[in-house]
């Protein structure tokens, strides 16, 4: 574990984002199933995180993720309808996965397997049912309350004649597309080996199939039954990786002369589809696919560079550490080649696929045991591994997988007899630069006369240069671009993930430079040197430059807190059989990192209410003449000093004359209190007031709200709602910016000083003689705009010494709380200021009416009130 | 720093005699020592804010490079009574396990000091002027007696 440690945070800290990404996608699913993109990225995510789970032997998140991307990859290719029941059923294992990864993260030790009747069998089991449920049989899936083993029969039946009526549907699955799933089994997957052995004997019966590949496909399947059954089989579960060797031989020996033709084999759903109608042999294994250009999204492109960066980078360590040859580096290095491989297929890089595929095919035998990993092989992995490095690069430039061969991946394809004749090496593009093509593009030149030149380039033949001879562009046209790349070359943005801990140092130290600078721009003999002060003010600009730039390390966009209300709205709507839609706005503003944090409680209390109380039931909209899906809109925006939040539903509205009359009958307030429609509003708030008939399970309890404006206020913010009866209501949240940086004003008591937050001053004055009185008993109490306030001494509260203790020659605050008011006296106002926050923590012992601590600009500690504690301590002493 | 391979378990618990390299200072008229490794730095007195609700023998807290993190005054912590500061005053930044960085106010730094097993004697049941759980050992050699300190417990008392 400890090895394995920083792979993991990483991994982590990476399976949440893509967890959260296919979570985002999921929700875009269920809103349009009929959208494959979303479906595409959310794939990906799973693959992705199945993938990082294999490399760390996460069993249980590898096998709940390889089920949920089966499962997507089955609507994808159009095996599998998108219901709401198979989104809800991924909904629901995405949420087990985060908990699963944050169960890794808590380091509890994952056990390899629970079986069927934990929480990860429950929704691998409904996965797979959903998997297996065609279009024509929605109804038929098994429910998840049967019994596991009733479940797993019923499964593996429904296996059998799905498959068979797919094979007879739509073209038989392509043997070789069978073995990759073989190859792609992962030790001991029984249920994904018995689906592969199905689907192969339903593409024998189909499929004029060489003899000998009979022969092995019968072999194979006494290995996968033996297995089932549990009895010892020679060899293991890993022999089958063999027998698909084998099966593959037997298929390349009956079509010798179309292999021999063949440059490039292709084992992937690229391939054709093999026909149905007997007699024909099959032609799967010999279908060429020659490296030609795919089109493809380009943020695609993007990620699968990254990710490739970093798979290759952890391949590569593997090979240089397996000296001992260790079967787990072995396994890492194939698994890496197997992902890169279906990556690729995936985003039809036809060239990194045959790489990979062929790669994987040198090394299956040394990760099946049967060859050791000699010095050839590891020069061959490491070899691979730049030659894919090179690829990667080049498609990143480039955009596609077509043109020339780069450098570093020639030799390499040469030897697997992957180029056609006269390949040349590519001239090395820019590195760091976006492809030529996107800057043409940019200038105007359109996109298919671009791409149409490109697929002809020849090897080492310069895009823009062929553009102005063909024609297309002129000569000018063709400078500018390339110029334009030049300048582009290394401004691309990248990542790097930094601890918390580190950033807070790193202010720390920003903070104290000022400081520092600060001391040496006001010392007396500064004006004498002239030359020194103006470096000195220089300097001065840099530093502060610096500090600004620190404190924005700590924001955050707020997409990941909205994305999880999205979440939040889908459930709450599927609870409540109402439509809902949620409209996200300004999701790129930025806000502290800790006020993200908090935010999502309250925000996701609001959103739950918002569906629950605001929209209406799709029939009673129609009947207002609404549209039957409501309107939940949130969003962002910034001003100078504050973020605003904005929760608009188009519901039902609040009746403030009834929130009134709910909150007299509750006994919150009085008969007879006389509300404007602002406050009734506010009622809302109060801890025990709901308005709901019914208790639903969504909310209704009355403890929402009054949790929300607590939190709210936590953050230094506040709540508004202004609502219209039947056009729906709007909550406003305003925030500060950040919680690190706080106005203040500074307070001398006794040679003391202390900060407090200038949002809780109301007023400051010095009494006259008349208005402090002493209350017999209770200490001095004084009137404020008609209120009578307890004076407490700031000096008392503290126990300080030498402060000025009569009132009238001392400064009295009137300080505003959460229950109320104080009169503070203090000795003097020393003034205004901006400070950084650095909280209190549980180790540093302190008086609880203290919120924090802040560096002053004399490079001295002082103390932040926290008006709230100071009263609650006054109160109880 | 229990990690530490050579210094063994403190006296004071089962008998045996503690080795190792410490950093010793003087509080009044006697020299104590702490483990070298569980000093991270030692720095002229700073300006120390007071922290209201803290025990009596936090003096406060002060600015470490940025970081706010609490002083204990060593003499409070030995029951002595507190004297005008002199120059040769200066704060040992220690590191206190799970509270992390805290000052040890002492009157002065003396010397590392290397004591062997054969130098150091279990602490005496009485005689002592300080709180014995405090005491790890009594170190013995250059014809001195410096007082090896326990630094978990010195630190208990915040």
């Amino acid at each position: 574990m400890s090895d394995n440690s920083e792979f993991l945070q990483e991994f982590i800290a990476e399976a949440t984002e893509h967890l959260d990404s296919a979570e985002a996608c999921l929700l875009e699913l269920g809103k349009d199933p009929g959208k494959p993109a979303g479906l595409d990225a959310c794939f990906r995510d799973l693959h992705s995180i199945k993938g990082g789970a294999g490399f760390l032997d996460l069993a249980r998140i590898q096998a709940l993720a390889h089920a949920a991307e089966h499962l997507l990859s089955q609507m994808r290719e159009g095996h599998c309808i998108c219901t709401s029941d198979i989104v809800d059923a991924l909904l629901h294992s995405v949420s087990r996965l985060r908990e699963l990864v944050a169960a890794v993260g808590g380091g509890e030790e994952p056990s390899p397997s629970e079986g069927n009747d934990g929480p990860d069998g429950k929704w691998l089991q409904r996965l797979k049912v959903c998997a297996q449920t065609d279009r024509h049989r929605v109804q038929d899936y098994a429910p998840i309350h049967q019994s596991p083993d009733a479940a797993q029969e019923a499964t593996s039946r429904r296996i059998k004649r799905t498959d068979a009526q797919r094979a007879v549907r739509r073209s038989v699955v392509s043997p070789d597309a069978l073995l990759a799933r073989i190859l792609a089994l992962e030790t001991d997957d029984l249920p994904g080996l018995v689906d592969v052995v199905t689907a192969l004997e339903s593409a024998a019966a189909h499929q004029s199939w060489p003899d000998a590949a009979r022969a092995v496909l019968v072999r194979i399947k006494g290995l996968a039954d033996g297995l089932v059954d549990g009895r010892p089989v020679p060899g293991g579960f890993s022999s089958i990786y063999s027998l698909a060797g084998e099966l593959q031989g037997a298929f390349q020996a009956a079509a010798p002369a179309a292999a021999n033709s063949a440059a490039v084999e292709s084992p992937t759903s690229k391939t054709e589809p093999v026909p149905v109608s007997g007699g024909n042999p099959v032609t799967a294994f010999t279908v060429l696919v020659p490296p030609t250009p795919v089109p493809v999204d380009q943020a695609q492109i993007e990620e699968f560079v990254a990710e490739a960066a970093e798979l290759l980078t952890a391949a590569e360590e593997a090979v240089v550490k397996s000296g001992g040859s260790s079967s787990t580096d072995i396994a890492a290095v194939f698994r890496t080649f197997h992902t890169f491989k279906s990556m690729a297929a995936y985003l039809g890089l036809t060239r990194i696929e045959a790489l990979a595929h062929r790669l994987e095919t040198e090394l299956l035998p040394v990760r099946d045991g049967t060859v050791p990993f000699s010095p050839g092989l590891r020069a061959l992995a490491l070899a691979g591994i730049d030659a894919l490095r090179g690829l990667a690069a080049h498609v990143r430039a480039q955009g596609n997988d077509g043109g020339a061969w780069p450098a570093a991946a020639l030799n390499l394809a040469t030897r697997f007899g992957l180029t056609g004749d006269g390949a040349q090496v590519e001239e090395p593009s820019i590195e760091g630069a976006p492809p030529i093509a996107d800057i043409l593009a940019e200038v105007g030149v359109p996109r298919e006369v671009i791409s149409a030149e490109a697929q002809t380039l020849k090897p080492g033949e310069d895009l823009t240069a062929r553009l102005v001879k063909t024609g297309k562009i002129t000569q000018a046209q063709a400078d500018q671009a390339n110029a334009r790349q030049q300048e582009l070359a290394g401004k691309q943005d990248s990542f790097a993930r930094v601890s918390t801990a580190r950033l807070e140092e790193l202010m720390n130290l920003v903070g104290e430079l000022l400081i520092a600078q600060a001391m040496v721009a006001q010392d007396e003999a500064l004006p004498t040197i002239p030359r020194l002060m103006q470096s000195v003010t220089r300097q001065g600009r840099i530093v502060r430059d610096l500090q600004a730039l620190s404190l924005g390390l700590r924001m955050v966009p707020l997409k990941a807190t909205f994305q999880k209300m999205a979440r939040a709205v889908h459930d709450a709507a599927r609870k409540l059989n109402k439509q809902v839609d949620l409209k996200l706005t300004g999701e790129d503003t930025e806000i502290d990192r800790t006020l993200g944090e908090i935010l999502a409680d309250p925000l996701l209390h609001m959103i739950r209410n918002a569906v629950d109380h605001g929209i209406e039931m799709p029939a009673a909209r129609a009947k207002n003449g609404k549209p039957e899906r409501g309107t939940v809109h949130l969003s962002a925006s910034q001003t100078s000093d504050q973020v605003v939040i904005e929760l608009t539903d188009d519901g039902k509205g609040m009746d403030p004359v009834k929130l009134r009359a709910k909150a007299i009958e509750k006994g919150l307030i009085p008969a007879d209190r006389v509300l404007s429609d602002k406050e009734c509003y506010d009622l809302i708030f109060l801890a025990g007031f709901s308005t709901a008939e019914q208790v639903t399970g969504i909310s209704g309890r009355g403890v929402g709200m009054d949790v929300v404006r607590r939190n709210v206020e936590r953050m230094k913010g506040r709540v508004e709602i202004t609502s219209q009866v039947g056009k729906g209501s709007v909550f406003t949240i305003r925030l500060p910016l950040t919680t690190a940086i706080l106005d203040a004003m500074s307070l001398r008591v006794g040679i003391e000083r202390f900060l407090v937050p200038i949002t809780a001053v109301v007023e400051a004055n010095r009494p006259h003689a008349g208005e402090v009185s002493e209350v017999l008993g209770q200490g001095r109490v004084m009137q404020a705009r008609g209120q009578l306030l307890p004076v407490v001494a700031l000096g008392d509260i503290f126990s300080l010494s030498g402060f000025q203790p009569d009132p009238t020659q001392a400064v009295v605050l009137v300080l505003e709380h959460i229950g109320g008011r104080l009169a503070l006296q203090v000795d003097e106002i020393l003034g205004l200021q901006q400070v950084v926050i650095k909280p209190l923590d549980q180790d540093t012992p302190h008086h609880p009416g203290l919120a924090g601590t802040a560096i002053l600009g004399d490079g001295r500690v002082g103390l932040i009130l926290d008006p709230d504690k100071l009263l609650a301590v006054q109160t109880s002493t | 720093m229990s990690q530490t391979a050579e210094v063994a378990v403190p006296g004071s618990a089962t008998g045996k005699t503690v080795s190792g390299t410490y950093l010793t200072f003087q509080v009044g008229n006697e020299e104590y020592g702490v483990e070298i490794l569980s000093v991270r730095e030692i720095i002229g007195m700073l300006p120390i804010t007071p922290m209201p609700g803290s025990p009596g023998v936090m003096l406060g807290v002060i600015n470490l490079r940025g970081k706010v993190i609490s002083v204990i005054s060593m003499r409070a912590r030995f029951g002595m009574p507190l004297v005008e500061a002199h120059p040769h005053n200066v704060i040992l930044v220690v590191e206190g396990g799970p509270k992390g960085l805290i000052g040890l106010a002492v009157d002065r730094v003396k010397e590392v000091a290397a004591f062997a097993a054969k130098d150091t004697e279990p602490p005496p049941s009485y005689g002592l002027n300080i709180d014995a759980s405090m005491v790890q050992a009594l170190g013995k050699n250059q014809g001195r007696i410096r007082i090896l300190l326990a630094l978990p417990k010195v630190l208990e008392a915040i």
